[in-house]
């Protein structure tokens, strides 16, 4: 079957010595997916906003995201809004994104989307993955909610696919595969999320850092999540990554503490690894 | 040789699994789970984290008659199994077992394949998973991977519901019980796997426990 939309969007960081700065270039920019400019930010980084015209993931439509942050150059990715995964026509294929992220040496990318909301009905599959070289950056953070809350939709999609796949010098580092059909398995399982309706995945890494300096930062971002976690309400954790990372994991019963809260890890986690203040993109979380 | 697989898949086998709960402990201890609650609990556990773990089970049987790759195939396997656990107390947990699990069998049973699976993984600096060793040594008995597969079903969750017991008010007759309804579900997994496709798995409750067990004031369990 035909997909309806097949989008595609190519962009490429480069840090440019006599600007001083990262510079981005649109290699292909197939609609729905687009992005306007980018912004001058702090350290010399390309600051951009994705934006999709459509205004979010129509079932059928097959989207390609690709983004290479090269060697010492620095790109801050964000959404202009929340990823609204629309309805699935019955005859359409499920949605479906393809995330493709590569950083060079000593760059960094930082991908702060807003959360995903899959729709009553929506099937969804989503599939990221970055490659990393050495000395290479991430901080990526990912939140799904539940739903349109606002008209109590909770967990009325058909299917939301997650994968994920984080290599650092060839070697894998983070892989992640989950497949949420809420109608035939409920989200609600104690092995799933319980009591909680929204969930957040934090990756932070930086290629080469011995292990004892990622344990620290286990240690200090440890101390954060239990200041920041709230039984019954919203509950985080932290670890090292089998090398050059670490993940911060979060459920909750609402999306903003978890916003609110990613902030933190991130301010912390850039503070540690690269004594720089971290400036969100642009809004309050 | 089913015999012999039946030593090693048994819960006191001496590998150390005693000694690990897999952020269970996080669960009991913050109220989520309890005795009542605990046969849904491992039934989903089942579903999602022995439906993956039983698939790195089975491609580690399936490697072991692979005679011209088996050493990058072994290592890629765990490798994988180090990314996918991304809790770092549940991920040494798993390689702390696997390990002695090789290593036990390669005692028991003088094999090349396991002895090169040993010297492979500390030469590259990999881990030995314990699903993936369960896998390598049921092959290497030649034992059938469904037979395999089962086998390490059995064990690990006889492992966890034996935590359990000592994290909550659960008897020997109760416990029993409990892993005998569970069976059927162990069947279903392993009916449900697919050779050549990715195992999916979504835990959160299970993976954010286990990332805050190490801040527990008082632990029974390494993990």
């Amino acid at each position: 079957m035909k997909y309806r939309v097949e989008g595609r969007l190519s962009l490429d960081f480069n840090y440019e010595l006599a600007a001083q700065r990262t510079i981005m270039r649109v290699l292909k920019a197939q609609p729905p997916l687009k992005v306007v400019r980018a912004f001058e930010a702090e350290y010399g980084a390309a600051l951009v906003h994705l934006h999709n015209v459509s205004g979010g993931v129509l079932g059928g439509d097959h989207l390609v995201l690709q983004a290479h942050v090269g060697e010492g150059a620095r790109a801050q990715i964000t959404t202009t809004s929340a990823t609204r995964i629309y309805r699935n026509r019955v005859d359409m294929p499920p949605s479906y994104q393809l995330n493709e992220l590569s950083v060079a040496e000593n760059g960094l990318l930082e991908l702060l989307p807003d959360p995903l909301i899959p729709f009553a009905q929506s099937a969804y599959q989503q599939r990221t993955s970055v490659k990393l070289a050495d000395g290479a950056g991430l901080f990526w953070w990912e939140t799904v909610a539940p739903g349109r809350e606002a008209r109590d939709e909770c967990f009325d999609y058909d299917l939301l696919g997650l994968e994920v796949d984080i290599e650092a010098n060839g070697r894998p580092i983070a892989l992640e595969y989950a497949r949420l059909e809420p109608k035939l398995r409920s989200l609600s399982s104690l092995a799933r999320l319980g009591a909680y309706r929204y969930f957040s995945t934090f990756y932070i890494c930086k290629v080469g850092l011995p292990a004892a300096q990622w344990t620290a930062l286990e240690a200090e971002l440890g101390q954060l999540a239990g200041n920041l976690t709230r039984e019954n309400e919203i509950l985080w954790g932290v670890s090292t990554l089998v090398r050059d990372g670490l993940v911060v994991r979060g459920v909750s019963c609402d999306g903003r503490s978890l916003s609110s809260g990613l902030l933190a890890f991130w301010k912390a986690a850039k503070l540690a690894l690269y004594g720089q203040i971290a400036t969100p993109p642009r809004k309050v979380y | 040789m089913w015999l012999r697989l039946i030593q090693l898949a048994d819960s006191a086998v001496p590998i150390g699994a005693a000694a690990h709960s897999f952020g269970l402990e996080t669960l009991v201890e913050d109220g989520t789970i309890n005795v009542p609650l605990l046969s849904a609990f491992l039934g989903d556990y089942l579903r999602e984290t022995g439906m993956l773990e039983v698939s790195y089970c089975l491609m580690a049987h399936a490697s072991a008659s692979n005679d011209e790759g088996f050493t990058s195939v072994w290592l890629a396997l765990n490798m994988r199994l180090d990314a996918l656990k991304t809790a770092r107390e549940s991920r040494a947990a798993s390689t702390s077992l696997g390990r002695r699990f090789v290593q036990l069998a390669a005692d028991l049973e003088d094999d090349a394949r396991l002895r090169e699976a040993l010297k492979a993984a500390k030469a590259e600096g990999v881990g030995i998973h314990h699903s993936a060793a369960f896998g390598l040594v049921g092959g290497v008995l030649g034992v059938d991977a469904r037979r395999t597969g089962l086998a390490y079903l059995n064990q690990s969750i006889t492992g966890l519901v034996s935590a359990c017991q000592r994290l909550m008010p659960l008897g020997q007759t109760a416990a029993s019980q409990m892993l005998w309804r569970l069976k059927p579900i162990m069947i279903e997994v392993i009916n449900q796997y697919k050779e050549g496709t990715h195992a999916v798995a979504f835990t959160p409750m299970v993976d954010v426990a286990s990332l805050r067990h190490p801040a527990l004031n008082t632990r029974l369990f390494i993990s």
